[in-house]
């Protein structure tokens, strides 16, 4: 919020300076955004008054001014009509103009000039400032100006705006009364409430020509209004014009500027309705009925429903509550009669409605944060008061005032041990008496006790917990000692087992050269395609959010291949000649869809990609060594996944469960993502690993016995898997004197001369814990091997 | 023994043998095996170790000639045996000494020669990690070094969802219907119960819900706003901290995010408490650490302030202990929260949130 600090001056004496006041500000919860000054290049520019003119001796577009500033001067100027007697601004010798553009005496065709006459633009003033400073042209000032004065105080453009943030609690804090009530606290100052806040004459005049029925006293709380009459719409004054400038608001007329005035000093939005308007002599609060239209001030046409509140008179809407007033129910340049409405409106009602018809204004906007019931009464006293104090109408006695369920006034018992025991320090019962006082909440104390009794417009404090808050933004937070043992028991830290596998296995990825990507949990429905999912595909049936920031980031991702395809494709694109990464986060699958009341189930997966100089086994040996690493004893079978290379792939396997996939990504699916190179894609399951890791299983004593090696040279069927064989090895051998088995060579040519078949070299490895080997021993476990391998798989010694 | 040394000794056993009383004939072969074996040792000097081998064999063997000079001994008329016995052997201990200090002169020459032959440039590079050495995310390590300092504090680590319900997100957290902070602009929602969580504070609630005090707990994870620029992002991180016991206060706060804010920056770093608003704590305030950058002085990081406003804190709410069952006229709290991504961006300089998303490896080539 915009805060003239001349403006707070209605209300506070304040003799610090802006930046002592903004530090005051912080201190005590409102944070100061910007300190802006308002004409800060402006300098020796006077007000000056035109003594003689007279013509140019070589030039007869010009004249030679004598004028009387802080003394006398010649001017040389073009503009030839001015005439003795006007008061112009004057800039000086060195005086510099908006800008930076700087002034300097001279000759202009053989007549000395001290310096030149400006106009608006050049001086930062407009139409709104003074009148005639939008003209292109030297600006004549109104005749009562004060001559040879600094031109910028003259016309008090000197002011210091502070741009204050109003956290949400502090709905009061929105209008210029009341940072005053702060400031005057914060300060130590008094509260001065200005000669123009008025109540209107006592009586019920207003009953005779107004009657207020409230249909919808939920979403209208209160609707309070009072009538002006022999009202004379005209020009508001320069100072009103400037402060509703200043604010971004366009000044219109008096009334009209009144009610945008007070919504700027007291936070109050109101409304004026001539009164010849509201037919019936009736305003009706109710719900709009459907498809009831009006045209707002902004010139278009709404159609309302019975979601959003309507003023209306006997017979139509003439505003809709809070938002906007229609165009032909508010105040025109021949209006005699004036109704102010100032109500308060449900933020949500009118949030919803400003949403709803894609209508915002500084009405709405106020009414969307939330508005007290003090405000009401107070916004229409401004209101009266400054029609009265300009002279631009008459109030008629009484107000009408529809506030079925007035607020209870609010009591808090409380002892300064209380306070105590929320901040940890002890504040003096006296100070907090007199900080509460000061800030217009009454406070006093009985014995131990203090009793508050809240405000009306201070709807936020509801327990001692904002009491103490109270307190301690005043007292100063930077109060506390710095020892501090935390009271309560002790308790030993800890994170789970699932958190610390899934740091282990992030480590581990690291530890293989990869590097941790980041990547949004929604994505574009688009993915599923992309990665050429069937239409059937359960990975298709995603979360999608009601009001994503686009189509790209519209559904909750049910895969992480997408998300990770994208990463790949961002290092391809930009060359980089390789890369591994991954990924741990979450992906969402619904039971049902759409949801109901049921969250969708939440699943950890790892993502891990790789492209350059990656082959199939690059990937597959960061695999073996992640889940030897966990302790998981994981199978690798040939799979088909849509996205993946359909003879590269492998789906991983533990105790049955299907846990996730390694491969190639098929030359379409990468083709798709922009990717030329090969990618390596795998996706498990990590809730799977976190549950399933071990750190440990057990001691077992290591063997002090050599350990013999035998190679087999196997001649196996083309088909069969590397891995069946290894597995058909084990199974054969059953003992636990084999202790390792590995495929080192396999080997498919013509030099093999087998059509159909292929070589593979396997080591085997004997060692037992007891004794040295024997051939005997190890020849016959051999035997049995072979054995069983052509008897099951066909296999035979090459 | 040097070679002098060594030619000395041998002139001296040859006098000596000169000198005995032994039978010419002896005297002229030790004097002759022994010159023989002095200058045959003289032509080892460049030798190299397999020559040395034969050498050994030659002279030392089994059927060596040093060696068959103590098979005179037992032929020897046992006059002189003791004599000869002495001096063979004297001679043979000798040789056995001077051949030793041969063989070791040899092969520190041959090993001297091996390191230089095996030399490498140790300014050449092979890369075995052919990929760099792979890194954690910026948000990782800073997830890690928070929650690893508050662990050192007794909190431990709880996790809860991303997708959750408006109860959570909002209601128990003192946040009612008609708050503008529910506003669709401010929320993804998924329908009018279930929504993008916006602050990991759910997890609070929830922990409350389920955990009788006292509670200690962090919970890091992602949350969810619709806002897209250098500074915001629709998916970000946070870390939340909440404790519940008995007799918990501001000031204990205080502490506690002092202790964090030392380990976090440095040990001169310090904390600032503004007053703010949160609807789940109250008092609630904004919390400032001394700028990390230039201790205090103002830099750009801090924009001249010498404070970073990093994280938001306050005393639980009553109202919200209530809502989820912790009897507030017994327990009392605080909570925090943190914005990793700020925490990061402060922590490592960098500029723009929107590159924490980036990806690309040479920016996650930067932080280990």
């Amino acid at each position: 919020m915009l805060v003239p600090i001349k403006w707070l001056k209605d209300f506070v004496d304040i003799d610090v300076s802006p930046e002592e006041l903004a530090d005051k500000l912080v201190s005590c919860g409102f944070e100061v955004e910007d300190i802006i000054n308002t004409v800060d290049d402006v300098k020796g520019v006077y007000t000056a008054k035109i003594l003689s003119v007279e013509k140019h001796p070589s030039a007869d577009r010009l004249i030679v001014c004598r004028v009387l500033a802080d003394k006398e001067y010649t001017v040389v100027t073009n503009n030839t009509w001015l005439k003795c007697g006007d008061i112009v601004p004057f800039a000086a010798d060195g005086a510099v103009l908006h800008g930076g553009k700087l002034i300097t005496a001279g000759e202009v065709r053989g007549v000395k000039s001290d310096g030149m006459f400006t106009g608006g633009k050049d001086l930062n003033v407009t139409e709104g400032d003074i009148r005639g400073a939008g003209e292109d042209k030297v600006l004549v000032l109104p005749e009562d100006t004060p001559v040879g004065v600094d031109f910028v105080k003259a016309m008090e453009l000197d002011d210091v705006v502070l741009d204050i943030g109003i956290t949400a609690n502090r709905t009061d804090a929105n209008g210029i009364l009341g940072i005053a009530r702060e400031v005057a606290a914060v300060t130590g100052k008094k509260l001065k409430m200005p000669d123009d806040y008025m109540s209107v004459p006592c009586g019920n005049d207003i009953a005779s020509d107004l009657e207020i029925i409230n249909e919808a006293p939920d979403l209208c709380p209160r609707y309070l209004a009072a009538m002006i009459k022999d009202v004379v719409i005209e020009e508001s004054p320069t100072y009103i014009k400037r402060r509703l400038k200043a604010a971004g608001l366009r000044p219109i007329n008096n009334i009209v500027d009144i009610t945008n005035y007070v919504l700027l000093e007291v936070g109050q939005p109101m409304h004026a309705f001539d009164l010849s308007t509201i037919k019936g002599g009736k305003i009706i609060v109710r719900r709009a009925g459907e498809n009831e239209k009006i045209v707002a001030l902004d010139g278009k046409t709404y159609t309302l429903n019975p979601d959003n509140l309507a003023i209306c008179n006997a017979e139509e809407p003439m505003a809709i509550a809070g938002v906007m007033g229609g165009a032909g129910y508010s105040v025109f340049d021949n209006t005699t009669e004036v109704v102010f409405e100032s109500a308060r409106f449900k933020r949500d009602s009118v949030r919803r409605t400003s949403r709803s018809l894609g209508l915002s204004s500084d009405s709405s906007q106020r009414f969307s944060k939330g508005i007290d019931y003090y405000s009401q009464e107070w916004g229409l006293k401004k209101a009266v008061g400054m029609v009265v104090k300009h002279g631009w109408g008459k109030p008629v006695s009484g107000t009408i005032d529809c506030y079925p369920e007035p607020a209870a006034e609010k009591k808090i018992s409380f002892t300064a041990r209380d306070i105590k025991n929320i901040l940890g320090i002890s504040v003096p019962a006296r100070f907090i008496v007199k900080t509460l006082n000061a800030l217009e909440i009454p406070t006093e104390k009985q014995g131990k006790v203090m009793i508050s009794t809240i405000p009306g417009f201070r709807e936020d404090i509801v327990g001692v917990n904002d009491i103490a808050e109270e307190v301690i933004r005043m007292y100063g937070y930077d109060r506390f000692d710095r020892s501090s043992v935390m009271n309560g028991a002790l308790i030993a830290g800890n994170v789970t087992k699932e958190q610390s596998v899934i740091a282990s296995v992030k480590n581990f990825l690291v530890g293989a050269g990869a590097y941790e990507i980041l990547t949004y949990s929604f994505i574009s429905p688009k993915a599923f395609d992309m990665l050429e999912m069937p239409a059937d595909d359960p990975m298709r049936k995603a979360v999608r959010l009601l009001n994503p920031l686009g189509e790209d980031y519209s559904v909750m991702r049910t895969t992480m291949a997408h998300s990770i395809l994208k990463a790949v494709q961002t290092n391809a694109i930009r060359l980089n000649k390789d890369a591994r990464l991954f990924e741990i986060a979450k992906v969402f699958r619904p039971e049902t869809l759409p949801l109901t009341d049921k969250l969708p189930e939440e699943k950890q997966i790892l993502a891990y990609a790789a492209y350059g100089d990656e082959d199939f086994y690059t990937l597959k040996a960061v695999f073996e060594a992640l889940f030897a690493y966990l302790r998981i004893g994981a199978v690798f079978k040939p799979g088909a996944i849509k996205h993946m290379h359909p003879t590269r792939t492998a789906v991983i396997e533990v105790n049955g469960n299907e846990i996730g996939y390694l491969g190639e990504v098929s030359a379409s699916v990468s083709g798709t993502y922009g990717i030329e190179k090969r990618v390596y894609l795998a996706e498990v399951d990590c809730d799977y690993l976190a549950a399933n890791a071990s750190r440990y299983s057990g001691f077992k004593p290591i063997s002090k016995y050599p350990p013999v090696e035998r190679d087999l040279a196997l001649v196996t069927d083309e088909k069969i898997p590397a891995g069946e064989i290894l597995a058909a090895v084990r199974a054969a051998a059953d003992s636990e004197l084999l202790t390792d088995a590995v495929i080192f060579d396999v080997f498919v040519g013509p030099q093999l001369k087998i059509a159909g078949k292929k070589s593979v070299a396997v080591r085997l490895t004997f060692r037992s814990t007891e004794r040295t080997l024997v051939d005997s021993e190890i020849n016959a476990l051999i035997e049995k091997i072979l054995l069983k391998l052509a008897e099951t798989l066909g296999i035979t010694l090459r | 023994m040097s070679k002098d040394n060594l030619q000395k000794f041998f002139e001296d056993r040859i006098r000596a043998v000169e000198n005995s009383a032994l039978s010419d004939d002896v005297k002229k072969l030790l004097i002759g095996k022994t010159a023989e074996v002095v200058r045959q040792m003289d032509e080892l000097e460049n030798a190299e170790k397999r020559e040395l081998e034969d050498f050994r064999v030659k002279h030392f063997g089994k059927s060596g000639d040093i060696t068959s000079l103590t098979r005179l001994i037992g032929s020897a008329a046992p006059e002189v045996r003791r004599t000869l016995g002495a001096i063979v052997n004297d001679i043979r201990s000798t040789f056995e000494l001077a051949f030793s200090l041969v063989e070791k002169n040899v092969s520190e020459r041959e090993e001297a020669k091996r390191i230089q032959a095996e030399k490498v440039d140790v300014t050449l590079s092979k890369n075995a990690f052919r990929e760099g050495i792979g890194g954690l995310n910026p948000i990782s390590v800073v997830k890690n070094d928070i929650v690893s300092i508050f662990a050192g504090m007794g909190f431990s680590v709880v996790d809860g969802p991303e997708i959750e319900y408006t109860k959570y997100n909002f209601e128990l957290l003192n946040i009612p219907a008609d708050h503008p902070a529910r506003d669709p602009g401010d929320s993804f929602y998924i329908n009018p119960e279930i929504m993008l969580r916006t602050q990991t504070s759910c997890v609070q609630a929830r922990t409350m819900e389920t955990t009788v005090p006292p509670i200690r707990v962090v919970c890091p994870g992602k949350v969810y706003r619709p806002d897209e620029d250098a500074t915001h992002s629709p998916m970000f991180h946070q870390i939340e901290g909440l404790v519940v016991d008995e007799h918990v206060t501001l000031k204990d706060l205080k502490a506690v995010l002092e202790q964090f804010a030392k380990r976090f920056f440095s040990a001169d770093t310090a904390v600032r408490f503004r007053p703010s608003f949160f609807p789940f704590t109250e008092p609630s305030v904004e919390v400032d650490l001394s700028c990390a950058m230039c201790h205090g002085a103002g830099c750009r990081l801090c924009k001249g302030t010498g404070w970073l406003e990093l994280l938001g804190a306050g005393v639980v709410n009553p109202a919200v202990l209530d809502m989820c069952g912790i009897d507030s006229s017994k327990y009392s709290g605080f909570a925090f929260g943190i914005g990793l991504e700020r925490a990061a961006m402060v922590k490592y300089g960098i500029p723009d949130m929107r590159l924490l998303f980036d990806n690309d490896v040479r920016i996650l080539a930067q932080f280990k």
